[in-house]
Parts: C-alpha cells; sequence; structure tokens
C-alpha cells in the first residue's frame, strides 16, 4: 500500500467505534444521572424542570407570547386580566402576559449570566490565591475583605452612576457582588486540595504549577462552584428586579420582571393588582425554584456542606 | 480577649480606608471634568454662575491633583465639612444628619422584630422536627427567601389600601416628634425588611439546633433522665445560639442594604432614597459619601461579629 492508499486498520477502526458509542451514549447516562437525581431528591428535580421551562419560555418567547408586549393601544390602558388579556394590560396599554413572557429572557440572561461571571472570575482568583498562597494571597484577602464590605444592591448603585442604564452594565454591576463570596469558598477548597499527597506527588516528579491546578485542584473545586452559583442565581435575579424597580435597571419599553416593577407602578394611588402579581408571581417561582435546586444540587453533590436535612 | 479585640480591630481600619479608596477612584475615573459629569456636557444646558462653579471647585477640590483630592475628602469626612449638595442646595453633613436616624430606625426596628420572630420558629421547627410546625416553617421560611422584599412592601400596601382604605401617612414625622405618625409610617417597611431577616435566622437557628442535638452530651443529658425542655434550656440552647447570634447579626446588613429599596417604596426621606436621587442627578458629592458611609457600618458590622465570636465562643480566641 502506498501512503496515499491508507485504509484505517483493525484498531484504528474499533478506536473510532468506541469514540462514536460514547458521544451517542451521553444523551443516556446524562438521562441516567438525572433519573438518579430524581429519585434521590424529587423536590431538587421537579424544581430543574420549572428552571428549563422557564428557560424555554424565555427561548421561544416570540412564538408564545400571545401580543407584541412593545406595542400598545391607548384604548385598553390599565384593564383588568380577561380573556383577550390573560394578565391584562400594563399602563401603558401593552399585553401584560405577553411582557411577562419576553421580560423572562433578559431577567433569566441577567441573572444568570451575572452570578456565573462574578462567581467564575471570584472562583478563579480565589483558586490561583489559594494554591501559590504568600504574598499574592495575602493582599488578595484584603482585598476580597473590602470587597465584601459593600452591600451588593449600593456597589450595583455606585457602579451604575457611571456606567448608565442596559443590560450589560446591569449585568457587571451585579456581578461584582457576587465575586467576594466565590472568592472566599474556591480559595478554601484550594488550600485543602494542595496539601493532597496527590498533590505532592506531582509536584515531585515535576509538574507545572498551571498543570496542577488544572488537573488535580480543579475538579475539587468544580462541584464548589456549581453550588454556589445555582445557590446564588436567585438573588442574581432578585437584584435584577431591585435594580429595575428603583429604576437604574434595563431602561423601558424593553421589558424585564425588574422594570415591570418599576416605582412609579407601584406607588400608585390606587395600584392595579395584577401589575404587581403577576411580574412578582413570575420572579418567585422562577427564585424559588433556583434556591430549591440549588440545595438538591449542594446535598447530591457535597453532603457535608448541609446544614439541615 | 483584649489581645483579639485589639487584633480585629486593626485589621478593621485598612480596610476602611481601603474602602475609601475604592469608592474614590471608582467615582473619579470618569474621562472629563467632574464637574461636566455633574451637570452636562455642555455647560450652557445648566447656568451655573461662576461664584457657584467657584464654590464648587472649592468643596470637592478639583483644582489639586487626584491624590490630594482623595486626602482633603479624607480630611474633610472626618470633620464633617464635607460641602454642600447642589441639587439639594444644603451642606452634605446636615443632609446625613437628618436622613440617618430614619435609616437606622428602620433598620434596628426590623432587626428587632427578626429576631422576635426567627429565633422561635426556627427553635419550634427543630423541636419538632419533621412534623407540620417544621414543615409549615420551613416553607415559610423558603418563600419569604425568595420573594423580592419591595414586591411584598407593594403587596402589602395593595391589601391595605382595598382592605382597609389605609395608606401610611405621607409626611414624615420625627419618633420624639410625633411617636404615633412616625410608627405609622416605619412599622411596615420594618415588618417587610424582618420577614426577610427572620426567614435566614429561622434557617439558621433551625440547623444550628439539630446540630446540637445529635451531640454527645445532649444524649448524656436524656439518658441521665432530663426532661427534654430542661435538656433544651441547660444544655442546647445556650451552645446553639451562638452561630445563630454572630451569623444572624450579619442580617443587620442586609437590614441596612434592603432599607433604600424600602424606603423608596414607602416614600421614608432617609439615605436609601436620597442617594437614590443623588444617583440619577449625578451628584457625587453626596453619592461618595452616602456610599462610605454604608460601607463604614458594614465593615463595623462584622468586626462587633467578629468580637462577639470572639466572646462567645473561647476557642477562637485562643485558636
Amino acid at each position: 500500500m502506498s501512503l496515499l492508499e491508507h485504509t484505517d486498520s483493525e484498531s484504528d477502526q474499533r478506536s473510532d467505534q468506541s469514540v462514536i458509542v460514547l458521544i451517542l451514549s451521553l444523551p443516556l447516562k446524562f438521562f441516567r444521572i438525572y433519573v438518579d437525581f430524581f429519585k434521590r431528591r424529587p423536590l431538587g428535580a421537579i424544581c430543574s424542570l420549572i428552571v428549563l421551562i422557564m428557560c424555554v419560555i424565555g427561548l421561544f418567547a416570540p412564538l408564545l407570547a400571545p401580543h407584541d408586549p412593545l406595542r400598545s393601544e391607548p384604548p385598553i390602558r390599565n384593564l383588568p386580566p380577561w380573556s383577550e388579556h390573560w394578565f391584562g394590560t400594563d399602563l401603558n396599554g401593552r399585553d401584560l402576559l405577553s411582557r411577562v413572557i419576553y421580560g423572562s429572557r433578559l431577567s433569566l440572561l441577567i441573572g444568570v449570566s451575572s452570578v456565573i461571571i462574578g462567581t467564575l472570575f471570584g472562583s478563579i482568583w480565589g483558586l490561583v490565591s489559594g494554591y501559590w498562597g504568600g504574598g499574592f494571597d495575602l493582599i488578595s484577602q484584603r482585598l476580597v475583605e473590602i470587597w465584601m464590605s459593600f452591600p451588593g444592591i449600593i456597589l450595583a448603585m455606585t457602579l451604575l452612576v457611571i456606567m448608565g442604564g442596559g443590560i450589560i452594565p446591569v449585568t457587571i454591576a451585579i456581578s461584582f457582588g457576587r465575586v467576594p463570596s466565590g472568592t472566599r469558598v474556591i480559595r478554601s477548597v484550594a488550600i485543602a486540595t494542595r496539601e493532597y499527597t496527590y498533590v505532592e506527588a506531582a509536584r515531585a516528579i515535576g509538574m507545572s504549577d498551571a498543570r496542577i491546578i488544572i488537573k488535580h485542584v480543579l475538579p475539587s473545586c468544580i462541584s464548589s462552584f456549581l453550588i454556589l452559583s445555582t445557590a446564588n442565581i436567585g438573588g442574581g435575579i432578585i437584584a435584577e428586579a431591585s435594580l429595575g424597580f428603583l429604576g437604574l435597571g434595563v431602561p423601558p419599553p424593553v421589558a424585564t420582571w425588574g422594570n415591570m416593577l418599576s416605582s412609579n407602578v407601584l406607588i400608585a394611588l390606587k395600584p392595579s393588582w395584577w401589575l404587581i402579581v403577576f411580574p412578582g408571581l413570575a420572579i418567585v417561582i422562577t427564585v424559588l425554584s433556583f434556591n430549591l435546586f440549588g440545595d438538591a444540587l449542594r446535598d447530591v453533590l457535597d453532603p457535608r456542606l448541609r446544614g439541615e436535612h | 480577649m483584649f489581645k483579639y479585640a485589639a487584633r480585629r480591630l486593626l485589621l478593621a481600619i485598612p480596610t476602611i480606608l481601603g474602602a475609601s479608596v475604592v469608592i474614590f477612584v471608582v467615582l473619579r475615573i470618569l474621562p472629563g471634568d467632574v464637574l461636566a459629569a455633574m451637570f452636562g456636557e455642555d455647560e450652557a444646558m445648566v447656568k451655573i454662575d461662576p461664584a457657584a462653579r467657584q464654590k464648587f471647585l472649592e468643596d470637592l477640590h478639583l483644582d489639586k491633583p487626584l491624590y490630594a483630592q482623595y486626602f482633603l475628602w479624607l480630611k474633610d469626612f472626618g470633620t464633617g465639612q464635607l460641602g454642600e449638595s447642589f441639587w439639594l442646595k444644603r451642606p452634605v453633613f446636615d443632609i446625613i444628619k437628618r436622613k440617618f436616624p430614619i435609616t437606622l430606625e428602620i433598620a434596628v426596628l426590623s432587626f428587632v422584630m427578626a429576631w422576635i420572630i426567627g429565633i422561635p420558629v426556627g427553635i419550634l421547627s427543630a423541636m419538632k422536627q419533621d412534623t407540620s410546625w417544621d414543615y409549615g416553617g420551613r416553607v415559610a421560611t423558603i418563600m419569604f427567601l425568595a420573594t423580592p422584599n419591595f414586591w411584598l412592601g407593594a403587596l402589602l400596601i395593595l391589601f391595605l389600601v382595598t382592605f382597609f382604605a389605609w395608606v401610611p401617612p405621607i409626611i414624615y414625622k420625627p419618633l420624639w416628634e410625633d411617636p404615633w405618625t412616625n410608627l405609622q409610617m416605619v412599622f411596615f417597611p420594618s415588618l417587610i425588611s424582618a420577614t426577610g431577616q427572620a426567614a435566614i435566622i429561622a434557617r439558621l437557628s433551625r440547623s444550628s439546633m439539630l446540630d446540637v442535638f445529635r451531640e454527645d452530651y445532649v444524649r448524656t443529658a436524656h439518658a441521665k433522665g432530663l426532661t427534654s425542655s430542661r435538656v433544651v434550656r441547660r444544655h442546647v440552647l445556650r451552645n446553639a445560639l451562638i452561630p445563630v447570634i454572630t451569623l444572624g447579626f450579619l442580617t443587620f446588613g442586609n437590614a441596612l442594604e434592603g432599607s433604600v429599596v424600602l424606603e423608596v417604596l414607602f416614600n421614608l426621606p432617609g439615605m436609601g432614597q436620597t442617594l437614590l436621587q443623588a444617583i440619577f442627578d449625578k451628584d457625587f458629592v453626596i453619592v461618595q459619601n452616602f456610599v462610605l458611609i454604608y460601607a463604614g457600618l458594614f465593615i463595623i458590622i462584622n468586626l462587633l461579629v467578629d468580637l462577639m465570636y470572639g466572646w462567645l465562643d473561647p476557642r477562637i480566641r485562643y485558636g
């Protein structure tokens, strides 16, 4: 055979097949893990389904929303729920159900991404700081203490003074508040892990720091990271809602659950109940599901962190 | 104990200074003139006469280099000469003096209410574990942790307006002038803030008590024949409540944070509402100083919690 007529040898064909089998079996493996999760923590699994449904609603908002969330018809301002508008209409005549559905997109996007970005940044910082120790760790610890002295909302407000409103500024502002907790938790995991014998052994054979961190320390941190982020996503969504209420969030007419509950709606002389109840319920259901899912995840991934049954 | 306290105190000072540096840097890294940021790019949009502009320059020390501005600000903060707010047309220190008591009142009242509600719920939940009392308590806790406090407040106002045709008083009266009006205004926001904190405290005390129930000395006490209530009173409570008191005091920080939103909702002229308005007005003088006050309070709370921990749990002091 010349080099141009290469055909796969037996072993090559077998390894190709095993890779394909591996990839095809991933969904099945995931399904099995999920069924196991369902059996051990049914409440958490149900909540994860609710979270999934919320995400699907957000994703398919254009298909699900009965009306245009931005278009208003003045003659039908501030109507209570009825057959044409299931959640009623808001003060500008826009259908509330459509606004809640479309609002889920931005609220979920901002809530989830801000927490994940903040926790990720904090985790990487904590990981490196905990592993290296020394001067870098000392300075980082002081910085984190200073960072933690700012209440989350007030920190976000201060950042939004200079950044203005909008999706990205709000996400960045909320993510700043999540960094210190990520740093602290992951740093303690990293400190614990670097004392393990296998890390010592890896250092002895001359592995570079970066490789040790990625291969040995990182896996221990992943479960802590997952637990921390899912537990805080609810807080991120509430933070977005609070900023929207204060008028500092994403500016109208774009709908988020937060700015639908903005102060001019809530402080009206005779507030309409549907304007308050429905966006708020959306927030509560989503946050509740995320919190319970996060608790169940923590129970499954690291029972030592359990504070209660 | 003294050494521990001194050490913690010494650590708190650079933290506060660090916080002030961060605030200063964040608010001054804006490109361009601070005054332009405050008043808009086109000065002609807002007519500031040269005398007012000069006064501003002096108050904020904008004619000096950046590091000098920072130290002069610290000195001003220490002496209380914080300059004047352009929009509110009064000295910043006066503004703080008027607004701070309201915020403090809400924070303290909500804190007290949270403990009165939270601890009994948590203890009851733990003692009657896995009964309907426990499940009810846990469900309530989880629900309150998932609701935004301003939404709860809005529902409360809606409820009061719809069913009782009652609105909180509009004109603010300080506590010593007109206690009844004052309490009417302050009670409901404090209640809402308290529910969130109480949820955290209840959760904490429940898990802490359950942990202590599992300890050997509790089992011994039961084995000796002591009644349940006696065991709880003499052995469980004092040990279980240590982490609750220490971590629970941190919820005072949550109270401060939540009060910003609740002040806006219930239209109370406290620091939070003023801060929000200052952010809309881009009133850097107020934002800078108010945020430093909030951060400083947070640091003091954390310091007190650490000291309390050291006092209550001797193992921390000598560790």
